[in-house]
């Protein structure tokens, strides 16, 4: 293992070259500071909400990686005094996603802070997160001796077409995307890495049930209490050192956890959907992508009458898709 | 003034500067005792900014450490000061920077006034303690605890599997009963002083000093030797989870910390602005004398260490997972299961339903698709009848049928001719599972197909079989 | 089988007792046992073939009718 995360170190050292530096504002990064680092191409419209949601919830400095947009996502950063921002026209797919790039960057500026890292449409939720800022749970982290916070992904999607209702930049994606499913998911462990393999949700249950192995996988460990000595491996599902990733209770109890609101769903969905096609650069080879463009063509509803609207974390924790843990 | 505040402080400066301008503004004199480990520009910035108080002293530092002696020789020193230099004080209250008077001051001194000769501490002998960290209860007073448990755990441990191993057992002085409680207390000078002056201090000092935990004990043990009134409770509002470590207070607790019968709380997070208002400024509006309801306090931090330790029975999420003998339960709920009844009644499951209110499915695995109750396509928490999505995972697919179910009896027919493998164990060993089997029914319904007699028979053959194997696994697990 | 088909109502109340848990009133009304005219041939036919059908319990084909001899497996409840 120690092997598997000295690599994925050098690979994230050889791919830091591709990334040039847009705005550097990380000399206000303070002792304490609460650190999002997110990769992103063509997320322009969503890029508002996204910033406005992670500062309210107490996030004080973004380090984010532009993948080559051209649609104004760049500028509009560049212009954040509490955004670090890197460009790079590399392949996203050869640097494993993103992962290598923000590895280095974690590296770099993440040692001794709680950095979550997501995507610009997942929205952290965590038990309590509307009367308590993220420094709360952190703080809570930090006194019960834990260095990481798992949160699963939730597809959000919308009643009805998927293209019926556009988003608008600013607008809470929550409010078109409002609903998801709320109990058909299989859980498994990996052995090598120790973490919990996650599937289901509306993206099995339409565009894989014929073949649910290659279901995408919704684990996720977005918050952690980076050092230098840790790596993501594959996106944000798995870390090194592998005891990281017990972010869950094996003897019958619950430890705490949140979720990731996933709005990928939105009027926006199709348009990328698309140019993933052509560029190549998704998972699988874009296996999943193929499937959504079929899938949605004909019947681009993934509403049932089964699924639930979201409402607030609460909702979720008596559902049991998260947990408050020992937290009260 | 007859109340004398000592205050251990190590972080949240300003908060803790807020409390005792707080309790200054109504005449209380304070004691602090800043830990060692603090940077000494805080240290001094902290001195100079409560400069300006008459009634303030500071003492010797002494380094702070969870579990060490450092904590008691810290308070030692506060209360020696402060009984030497405010001979007026009667009773002093020992609190620390992130604790939080919930009560106007004045009532404090009104409840005391009452009680001059009570000591309030904690005090109970370790067969009544109900906590234990790290499983030491009486060990901690028989054994030597040199070694830090938070940074030399290697030690800890090992000198005290050595000491086990050689049957060591120490002598406790003067055959003092140990006891044990919250270090948050409020003693009478007097209690406090015959403690402070005794003889036989440096005896208990020593003794104490390799203890495990010994604030935890050390006052608690002696104020028995000296008391003439002892109430067994804090005046504090302290609660812990499951690792032994105070809980925090949030905003969002406020209407709960309204209901405390206690004059103090603590743990409060340092950003907490709003219980600061409320409690500091606002004092006559926040409590308007609630009727104290403790209890609502403990239900809530007593689920939550629950809702850590064992969790909810037949739920399997992101951060439950209990591996194969830990589940405490496999499933959530009750639920049926029918072999061979749909086959031999033409309308069982409508019956059932009718006469149960249950909800009643068909084969929920059937190989082509679930059949769920009523021909639906999907279930409650969007389960798809998909048969290969189901066999996946099948006990997930069980398991999150019933859960999301909860509330609702469940019921539904199985058969040789299911799709039962790698669940067949699960639903045999599952107590929740009532299941009823009618042996060989299942040639009903060959009886009734129109195919060939060929097929038949050597089907039939095929399902007896199966259904034999499933009824020894069922007798084995039921003798 | 045969055995449930001589005597069915008090297997069936005893299992809907427990589903209910409080509910001890009589069953109303039975759910309707599917026409088993022809069933104790097939049986036999079965026989005929080579096969040894034992799970289903005793079926005397002149009398048409469910006989039980010897003890067979009951209906389980588990619990």
């Amino acid at each position: 293992m120690r092997w598997r995360r000295k690599y994925a170190k050098m690979r994230a050292y050889r791919k830091h070259f591709a990334l040039r530096s847009v705005a550097d504002n990380t000399g206000s990064i303070r002792t304490g500071d609460i650190l999002l680092f997110s990769t992103f191409r063509n997320e322009n419209v969503r890029l508002p909400y996204f910033l406005d949601y992670y500062r309210r919830l107490g996030v004080s400095h973004f380090l984010m990686v532009d993948n080559d947009s051209d649609d104004g996502g760049r500028q509009y950063l560049s212009g954040q005094p509490d955004v670090s921002l890197w460009t790079t026209k590399a392949s996203y797919r050869r640097s494993r996603f993103g992962v290598d790039w923000l590895n280095w960057l974690q590296r770099r500026y993440g040692h001794g802070h709680w950095c979550l890292t997501v995507d610009p449409d997942e929205l952290f939720v965590y038990p309590f997160c509307d009367t308590r800022p993220i420094r709360a749970l952190t703080d809570w982290l930090d006194t019960s001796s834990v260095r990481s916070f798992g949160a699963m992904l939730l597809d959000m999607y919308p009643k009805g077409r998927l293209d019926a209702v556009p988003y608008r930049p600013g607008q809470d994606p929550i409010e078109i995307a409002a609903w998801f499913d709320p109990g058909n998911y299989v859980i498994d462990r990996n052995p090598s890495y120790w973490n919990l393999w996650i599937q289901g949700g509306p993206r099995a249950r339409v565009f894989f049930h014929d073949l649910p192995k290659k279901a995408p996988a919704l684990n996720k460990i977005p918050l952690v209490k980076w050092d230098k000595r840790y790596a993501y491996v594959s996106s944000t599902h798995t870390l090194l050192p592998r005891g990281l990733n017990l972010t869950y209770d094996q003897w019958g109890g619950e430890k705490a956890s949140g979720v990731l609101l996933h709005t990928k769903f939105l009027s926006t969905f199709s348009e990328k959907a698309e140019e993933e096609l052509i560029r190549k650069q998704h998972y699988s080879g874009s296996v999943e992508y193929k499937a959504y463009a079929e899938k949605i063509e004909k019947d681009p509803d993934l509403w049932c009458n089964w699924s639930e609207k979201y409402i607030n974390w609460r909702q979720l924790e008596i559902l049991g898709l998260m947990s408050k843990g020992n937290w009260a | 003034m007859s109340v004398g505040i000592i205050m251990l402080v190590h972080t949240a400066f300003d908060r803790a500067e807020q409390v005792a301008r707080h309790w200054a503004a109504s005449g209380c004199p304070i004691v602090f005792h800043v830990d060692e480990n603090v940077q000494d520009h805080a240290y001094h910035a902290f001195v100079s900014a409560m400069s300006d108080l008459e009634d303030v002293r500071f003492v010797k530092r002494h380094r702070c450490e969870w579990g060490t002696w450092g904590l008691v020789a810290a308070t030692q020193a506060a209360s020696e000061k402060m009984l030497q230099d405010f001979p007026d004080v009667r009773h002093v209250y020992l609190t620390s920077g992130a604790c939080l008077p919930l009560r106007p001051v004045q009532e404090l001194f009104d409840y005391l006034d009452e009680r001059p000769h009570t000591d309030f501490i904690e005090s109970a002998t370790t067969a009544d303690v109900p906590w234990t960290v790290g499983g030491l209860d009486r060990e901690r007073f028989l054994l030597r605890f040199p070694f830090s448990w938070r940074r030399q755990r290697f030690l800890f441990d090992a000198y005290v599997k050595f000491q086990r191993l050689v049957g060591y057992k120490r002598k406790i002085p003067n055959g003092i009963v140990p006891h044990m409680g919250s270090q948050w207390w409020c003693l009478t000078r007097q209690t406090l002083s015959a403690i402070l002056e005794d003889p036989e201090r440096k005896r208990y000092d020593r003794y104490f000093s390799k203890v495990w935990i010994p604030d935890e004990s050390y006052f608690a043990t002696l104020s028995r030797l000296y008391s003439r009134q002892i109430e067994s409770r804090s005046l504090t509002l302290s609660k812990f989870d499951y690792q032994g470590k105070p809980h925090m207070f949030y905003d969002d607790h406020l209407q709960l910390l309204r209901r405390s019968d206690c004059f103090v709380a603590r743990k409060i997070w340092p950003f907490a602005n709003r219980l600061y208002d409320a409690f500091l400024t606002d004092q006559e509006g926040a409590m308007k004398r609630t009727e104290p309801n403790p209890a609502k306090i403990d239900r809530i931090f007593a689920k939550a260490v629950d809702r850590r330790t064992r969790g909810r029975r037949g739920l399997y999420m992101q951060s439950r997972f209990p591996a194969e003998g830990r589940e405490n339960g496999v499933t959530c709920a009750p639920y049926s299961v029918f072999e061979g009844f749909s086959d031999l009644f033409e309308n069982f499951e409508p019956w059932l339903a009718k006469t149960t209110g249950a909800r009643v499915h068909g084969h929920l695995f059937a190989p082509d698709r679930v059949e769920f109750s009523d021909g639906q396509t999907v279930m409650n928490g969007a389960l798809s009848d998909s048969a290969k999505l189901r066999d996946y995972n099948k006990l997930a697919f069980l398991t999150s049928l019933i859960w999301n179910t909860r509330g609702e009896r469940q019921c539904f027919q199985l058969g040789p001719m299911d799709e039962i493998e790698d669940i067949e164990w699960d639903i045999t060993k599952d107590p929740n599972a009532q299941i009823s089997v009618i042996t060989g029914a299942w040639a009903v319904g060959l009886f009734k197909s129109n195919r060939n007699f060929a097929d038949i028979r050597k089907e039939a053959a095929r399902l007896q079989q199966i259904e034999s194997t499933h009824l020894n696994a069922l007798r084995s697990e039921w003798a | 089988m045969a055995e449930f088909i001589e005597a069915p109502m008090e297997p069936l109340q005893t299992i809907i007792d427990e589903i209910g848990k409080t509910r001890r009133k009589a069953l109303a009304e039975a759910p309707k046992l599917t026409d088993l005219t022809g069933f104790p041939q097939f049986l036999q036919s079965l026989k005929n073939q080579g096969m040894h059908p034992y799970l289903m319990g005793d079926f005397a084909i002149d009398a048409g009718m469910p006989e039980s001899q010897e003890p067979k497996p009951k209906p389980y409840l588990i619990k």
